[in-house]
């Protein structure tokens, strides 16, 4: 296991609102090399619970166990990507893929080749000296991939990052992170509320609920590596979404209030 | 229907609140030319109108000289011998007032910017400061400082430093979260943080103030030297009001707008060159 979740909760003390119980105790361990997608309707912790594995917030219980030691701040092993391609509007894309460079303190002439190596990997070589502002959003997205893939992590944490593309970029975009994580042995966290995105990218698909945010199910996906969207045609596709979308639904009754997810 | 081009930027406007470029339509019907030409064709109008009204008897010469003969002031005045000495004096209570209060500005601004607690501290005396009408201080100025240029550049760096400081203190403020959050994951010390993100990501609107900062430092040099001094361009323009020498008077005002005028050139110009990737109008 590279990351285990260790009974991980966490409560937000608020102001004005009193104790907002946003996780309650998480228990799951995440396999090297895997892919595991958080989903659920907004407000079910799953920013919170990534924020936690990134080691940007603090649980209030438990803890989080990276590479068999317990997780105290963020890891120059783990990278994160946002909904938000957050580029700093003033760079370049070869001096924003550079930016993680600069703070590390690397040599910038060592990592040129490197960073070219990664603009070449997403396609934008052809950029390199564009500022993002002059980008598409899918292209933004994909130099903030390059961003973070350019430092080699171990972990790469994604947070609803194609929720702000349309339908077919956001296509483009899955089959592409597959193709630059899986070969790589990158183990992925990823969150979305697209039941049919999670099921096509994922080795397990985590179920939250909101009010209490808690987990409340895992689902296995069988399929083989490497996968082409054509999976998605399979009988066990389907199944799986049914599934999946069935385990949010139960939930939803139970608290009635209707869960707002998107279908396949 | 939408391309994610589009949607990106519709986002980002949003976040924001100003529109951006793509947003405002430019090129009304017609083409750009037409409206040049009607732009020019105005102003033709209303030097036309300045020069006849007075010389048709409908406004008295005393009011509103005709602009020809203010043309003619105008030349005299400057190629006088005592100008050149007014209008440096005056440039210099501008240009120092303008840097000495820019300066502290972005150093008060970045130091309460920064430090959490001390802004919190400072809040209401910065709002109290605010609400003051800062021209009531020029009397004041001139009986610490004395009638020569250093009470000018006081007044002019009163008026001045606030807008700077303002925008500073905001454009930390307003750093977008999640660029924080980004250099956190990066394990980023505080001082990468505030040099590679918050610095430039507050830039546009300190250069913002700054601009607003040199019209207010014209300003304060004028006022300064309207309540009290010997010397000026502020100085001369009181003098040719009180002597009813109406040309003198609007020849002081063209070119106390001249000096305006260029100063905000130059500013824009080196804010297009710093704040290139500023995408709002
Ligand atoms: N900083 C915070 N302070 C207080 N409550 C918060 C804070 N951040 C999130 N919450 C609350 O915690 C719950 C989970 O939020 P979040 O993790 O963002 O959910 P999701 O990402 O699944 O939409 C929500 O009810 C939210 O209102
Ligand atoms: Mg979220």
């Amino acid at each position: 296991m590279i990351l285990e979740l260790d009974s991980v909760a966490k409560t937000y003390r608020t102001k004005g609102r009193g104790d907002v119980e946003a996780l309650r105790p998480v228990q799951l361990p995440i396999p090297e090399g895997s892919f595991v997608s958080l989903v659920g309707p907004s407000g079910c912790g799953k920013t919170t619970l990534l924020n936690i594995v990134a080691g940007l917030l603090p649980p209030t219980a438990g803890r989080v166990l990276f590479e068999g030691q317990p997780l105290a701040g963020p890891s120059r092993d783990m990278g994160i990507m946002f909904q938000r391609a957050v580029l700093l509007p003033w760079r370049t894309v070869e001096k924003n893929v550079m930016l993680p460079a600069e703070v590390f303190g690397q040599e910038p002439s060592s990592m040129q080749e490197r960073v070219a190596e990664t603009l070449e990997m997403v396609g934008l070589t052809d950029f390199s000296n564009a500022l993002p502002q002059h980008l598409s959003g899918g292209m933004q997205q994909r130099v903030a991939l390059a961003r973070v893939l350019a430092y080699r992590p171990k972990v790469l944490l994604m947070d609803e990052p194609f929720g702000a593309l349309d339908e077919f970029t956001r296509e483009a975009m899955n089959v592409e992170l597959l193709r630059l994580t899986r070969p790589a042995g990158i183990t992925v966290v990823f969150v979305t509320h697209n039941i049919s995105e999670a099921v096509f990218l994922s080795h397990k698909v985590v179920v939250m609920s909101p009010r209490p945010g808690r987990v409340t199910g895992v689902i296995d996906v069988p399929f083989d590596d490497p996968r082409e969207i054509d999976v998605m045609r399979q009988q066990t596709f389907t199944e799986l979404v049914f599934e999946v979308r069935e385990l949010l639904n139960k939930e939803e009754s139970r608290s009635g209030v209707p869960a707002e997810v998107e279908g396949a | 229907m939408t391309t994610e081009n589009t949607d990106l930027r519709t986002t980002e406007a949003t976040r924001t609140g100003a529109p951006t470029a793509e947003d405002v339509p430019l090129d009304l019907e017609g083409g750009q030319w037409k409206w040049r030409l009607g732009t020019l064709a105005t102003g033709i109008l209303i030097f036309a109108l300045w020069e006849l009204l007075p010389r048709a008897g409908l406004i008295s010469p005393i009011v509103l000289p005709p602009f020809t003969d203010t043309m003619a002031a105008l030349y005299t005045l400057v190629t006088s011998d005592f100008f050149m000495g007014h209008f440096l004096v005056t440039l210099n209570e501008i240009f120092w007032g303008f840097l000495i209060g820019t300066t502290i500005g972005l150093v008060v601004g970045i130091v309460l910017g920064v430090f959490e607690p001390l802004k919190r501290l400072t809040y209401p005396f910065v709002v109290a400061f605010q609400a003051i009408p800062k021209i009531v201080l020029a009397p004041l100025f001139i009986a610490w400082f004395g009638y020569g240029q250093t009470s000018k550049i006081v007044m002019a760096i009163a008026i001045g430093f606030f807008p700077v400081l303002i925008n500073t203190m905001v454009g930390l403020e307003t750093v977008p979260n999640d660029m924080i959050q980004l250099m956190r994951s990066l394990k980023a010390s505080k001082m990468q943080i505030f040099r590679k993100v918050s610095l430039p990501s507050a830039s546009p609107l300190m250069f913002a103030g700054i601009k607003t900062a040199l019209t207010f430092a014209l300003i304060g040099a004028i006022v300064g030297e309207f309540v009290g001094a010997a010397e000026g361009l502020g100085f001369l323009l009181d003098t040719y009001n009180f002597q009813l020498r109406i040309d003198r008077v609007f020849s002081v005002i063209i070119i106390l707008s001249l000096i305006g005028g260029v100063f905000y050139f130059v500013l824009e110009w080196l804010d297009k060159k710093l704040i290139f990737w500023r995408q709002d109008v």
